[in-house]
């Protein structure tokens, strides 16, 4: 059981909490495309060994 | 739009899950105006400016859409993501000033649970004045800092932190001792030095 803890001095550190500067939001979203462009390239010339087993014994048992 | 409204929808486990599916970055979007605030702002605790935070929450978010796919939904996705910034801040903390990490690691098999006493733990900190405490925190490790926080800022329950720390129960109750009986003893210095 958790006790709630009155007048928590941890609560009131950093507050009120500041505002996420616009520009931030562009920054992060332009590194994400970058990332997931790199991930499906990655995908894309990388063997998914568990899906190849898959596909064998699947093929295997006609 | 419709879509986008049922997705806006979504619990954030969820919604986890839809991104992961094909790594979706519209989707992602949702998962960033939801945790913006609450990542920058932790981020601002453990740097000295604010392009510092920025960057460090730009890092943290990119991060986080490479490694989604390893939150497996044993606990709020929110906690996940408290542990996943905080993490992320006491590397860069200690990379940045080059410190030697204290090796905390904490004998299980020894410990007992009676060395915790929640009572006695809030009654200590509970009459810490909010300036004097930040700038306590600043003077402990940051993996101090960092369960400190966990535990009292974002109230996690020691269930979630032997989930989120990956360490035992027994080891969780002793790292909270010791991180508070060195807060408290910090924050006793800056008043006597007062």
């Amino acid at each position: 059981m958790m006790n709630v803890m009155k007048n928590n001095p941890f609560k009131h550190i950093d507050q009120p909490l500041k505002d996420v500067p616009a520009e931030l939001k562009s920054k992060v979203m332009k590194d994400i495309a970058t990332a997931k462009l790199l991930m499906d390239l990655a995908n894309l010339f990388s063997l998914n060994v568990g899906s190849v087993v898959e596909r064998t014994i699947k093929q295997r048992k006609k | 739009m419709k879509i986008d409204q049922n997705f806006n929808d979504l619990s954030d486990e969820d919604l986890v899950k839809a991104i992961v599916l094909k790594n979706d970055t519209l989707l992602f979007e949702i998962l960033y105006d939801r945790y913006d605030r609450l990542v920058y702002n932790k981020c601002r605790g453990f740097s000295k400016h604010d392009d510092e935070a920025q960057d460090l929450t730009q890092d943290i978010f990119l991060k986080l859409f490479v490694k989604l796919k390893t939150f497996k939904g044993k606990s709020k996705f929110s906690t996940w993501l408290y542990s996943f910034t905080y993490n992320h801040c006491v590397n860069y903390v200690n990379r940045s000033t080059a410190k030697k990490i204290e090796k905390q690691s904490v004998d299980t098999d020894n410990l007992k649970s009676e060395y915790y006493n929640p009572e006695e733990e809030e009654e200590s900190i509970r009459d810490l004045k909010v300036d004097k405490l930040k700038e306590a925190l600043e003077k402990i490790s940051p993996e101090e800092k960092m369960i400190l926080l966990l535990k009292y800022q974002d109230s996690l329950s020691i269930k979630d932190l032997t989930e989120v720390l990956s360490i035992g129960e027994s080891a969780v109750k002793m790292r909270l001792k010791r991180a508070k009986e060195k807060l408290v003893n910090v924050y006793n210095d800056e008043c006597h030095e007062e």
